[in-house]
């Protein structure tokens, strides 16, 4: 049987103003790029994180810590991208 | 029977005050009727409802391309999100789809109800940020309502002294509301950071909101005051209250007007000096903006967003077309562009950076693109090729050793050469400079003034290392400030290496905007300071009203200050000494 590729990571929001606005934007906009399917954890809720209402409909603010899973082949790829980019803290101005 | 005063307290969202007429502004209604389907008509039910998208994501992309040029790229950026909902496949289009295919109804009802869904999902979140976020659900849903119609609303004209009361003002309604007319906002609904309060601001025109029940109770015509200081607006208010307002408002003006009318002017001294007047951008609307406030040359180009936004590292091309439009639209004033400036702390998507126990002394800045040199050659070929349109200048950031700046110009003398195989129009001679923000650039500034043609000094950066206080630890917020004395003596001591070895001495950080550091930087002779666009019409008329000769005697006395709280001491005296010239 083969298997799909599995990634998961748990990271904290640093940015201030969480996974809403803008930061929410380039989050989903990041995880189209990639073909796996991705979810989006935070305590007992779960997105889509190519949806943008599912993912504002977390609620994720900062300090959260949410939990991204991805299955597919660019898993693993798709993963560090959406964790790097929170650590980035989406970029936010210097 | 004419009703008498009436007072309505809101939410202050824009500051100012304002007397005008009440325009009513009515949106068009889109009432939804459920209507059941044959098993025939789900189909074509489904494509009018892809292609009612499809109109309505055109003409969000219009919009979003009109606000971006006409306010600025961050008030466009909500209609980005209007376009993300209706590219929703998990949460919006699937879920209409299933609906009109399974429960056979039109498509209307379908949007209607899933969209609304969310939208009270959102408004029971406890967050006010998520709250508000519902109406982004609800004008997006009008929207699609509307293009289900194969139409979409035009634009409205209050006339000349409006003050625009509404119920609510959603995104696509201040979009397609001429502002040029109108004096100030009023609306029921709304909260601090909703669209109209960031639109009002932005375009400084005074705005309320939060009002309940105004919209209502107001008709259109009725005079009315809006106090965006207060939160107050006053509806039919008597003779005394109106005609106190109107005094307040015209000073209002001319006090934003005769500060617009420094932003022209040069900033020179009273005595002659002139120090040159610049801005920090990090893209091309700020620029139309930062040019309009009157500045006279870019003092620092932020080149990172040309990265976050890109899905991959940008090409040479794509690098070259960026900073043409800068260049292009600047002329011959300075365009100085600093290399790609990350570190741990803010990496790109596509590019992993390992983590570090102390990112803010670690992996950034020049030393990331030195250890990858293909990344800086690529941007240094961009860049020699956008300045043979115009003055652009090169600036590394976060350098800390002569071995750095001598690499990194290796690096620019091997893309000269590649382009010139290349057969590439680009410029040979362009200037070449570094950020000074570390305490070793500091202490080697002599030796690092001997092997580039200018300084600028990053503040933020520079009083966090001089400090050793990390600038977003409010636990040690007490020392980090760019008046304590042993920053001031570290830019003093690289004013005077870049004067001793001739060449450019600028500033770049927030020190440099700061209208009690002004007349320091003056009085130290620097060349040039850059800041903030809004600042710069309020810094060149301080720079008019004082001496250098005052400025200097300033600097002596500041260098004296043992303390924090002697520096400020020593500047505020001087501050209130100033009596503005005239532009």
């Amino acid at each position: 049987m083969c298997s799909m590729a599995r990634a998961e990571t748990t990271v904290q929001l640093k940015n201030k103003v969480g996974l809403h606005a803008r930061p929410a934007s380039l989050f989903v906009q990041t995880a189209k790029k990639f073909k796996s399917k991705i979810v989006v954890r935070k305590d007992d809720k779960e997105a889509d994180a190519k949806s943008i209402l599912g993912v504002l409909s977390l609620g994720a603010e900062y300090g959260h810590w949410i939990t991204i899973v991805a299955e597919g082949d660019d898993a693993e790829e798709a993963v560090q991208a959406l964790a790097s980019l929170v650590e980035s803290r989406f970029g936010e101005a210097e | 029977m004419r009703a008498g005063p009436r007072e309505f307290r809101g939410i202050p969202a824009s500051p100012g005050v304002a007397v005008g007429r009440a325009y009513l502004y009515v949106r068009g209604y889109v009432e939804v009727e459920k209507r059941e389907l044959s098993e025939e008509e789900v189909e074509g039910e489904i494509l009018r409802f892809e292609s009612a998208i499809t109109l309505a994501k055109g003409y969000l992309k219009k919009l979003y391309e009109r606000v971006k040029s006409e306010i600025g790229e961050e008030e466009a950026e909500i209609y980005e999100a209007h376009l993300m909902i209706l590219e929703d496949e998990t949460s919006f289009l699937k879920p209409v789809e299933v609906m009109i295919r399974e429960q056979r109804v039109n498509a209307e009802y379908a949007v209607e109800t899933v969209l609304e869904r969310v939208a009270k999902l959102f408004e029971e979140m406890e967050s006010q940020y998520m709250r508000e976020r519902a109406a982004d659900v609800r004008d997006v849903k009008r929207l699609v309502l509307t293009a289900l119609k194969g139409k979409i609303n035009e634009i409205s004209a209050p006339p000349e002294e409006s003050i625009v009361v509404a119920h609510e003002l959603l995104p696509s309604d201040m979009a397609t509301l001429d502002k040029s007319k109108v004096l100030g906002f009023a609306t029921d609904k709304g909260g601090p950071t909703s669209h109209v309060a960031i639109v009002a601001r932005t375009l400084g025109i005074p705005a309320v909101v939060g009002l309940r029940e105004l919209s209502v109770l107001v008709r259109a015509g009725d005079p009315i005051v809006v106090d965006g200081d207060q939160g107050l607006v006053i509806v039919r208010p008597d003779r005394e209250t109106m005609k106190s307002y109107r005094v307040k408002m015209s000073e209002q003006i001319r006090e934003r007007m005769l500060l617009m009318k420094y932003a022209p002017l040069p900033a020179e001294t009273k005595d002659g000096f002139r120090i040159g007047v610049f801005a920090n951008v990090g893209g091309l609307e700020d620029l139309n903006y930062a040019l309009s406030m009157g500045a006279e040359g870019i003092g620092l180009l932020r080149t990172e967003f040309m990265y976050v936004s890109s899905p991959r590292f940008p090409t040479e091309e794509e690098l070259y077309t960026n900073l043409r439009g800068f260049v292009g639209k600047m002329g011959n004033r300075p365009v100085i562009v600093r290399t790609l400036d990350i570190g741990a702390d803010k990496p790109l998507p596509y590019f992993t950076m390992p983590p570090e126990p102390n990112p803010m002394l670690g992996w950034r800045g020049i030393r990331v693109t030195l250890d990858r040199p293909e990344i800086l050659l690529t941007q240094v070929k961009a860049a020699l090729r956008a300045a043979s349109l115009g003055n652009l200048w090169v600036m590394f950031p976060m350098i800390s050793s002569v071995e750095e700046v001598r690499k990194a110009k290796e690096v620019v003398h091997d893309a000269a050469s590649q382009l010139k195989k290349e057969g590439k129009e680009f410029r040979e001679d362009v200037k070449i400079g570094i950020m000074i923000e570390t305490p070793s650039a500091v202490l080697m500034a002599r030796d690092l003034a001997k092997e580039v043609d200018f300084f600028s000094i990053g503040t933020n950066d520079l009083t966090q290392y001089v400090m050793a206080a990390d600038r977003t630890n409010e636990l040690v917020s007490g020392l980090y400030s760019h008046f304590q004395p042993a920053v001031i003596r570290a830019v003093k001591g690289v004013v005077e290496a870049a004067r001793e070895a001739r060449i450019h001495v600028g500033m770049c950080g927030e020190m440099a905007g700061d209208e009690l550091a002004i007349p320091l930087l003056v009085g130290m002779g620097l060349d040039e300071i850059s800041m903030a666009p809004t600042s710069i019409p309020r810094a060149k008329r301080l720079v008019r009203s004082i001496t250098k000769e005052s400025a200097e005697k300033l600097v002596a006395e500041a260098l004296e200050a043992a303390t924090l709280g002697e520096v400020k001491r020593i500047l505020e005296g001087f501050t209130r000494s100033i009596s503005y010239s005239g532009p």
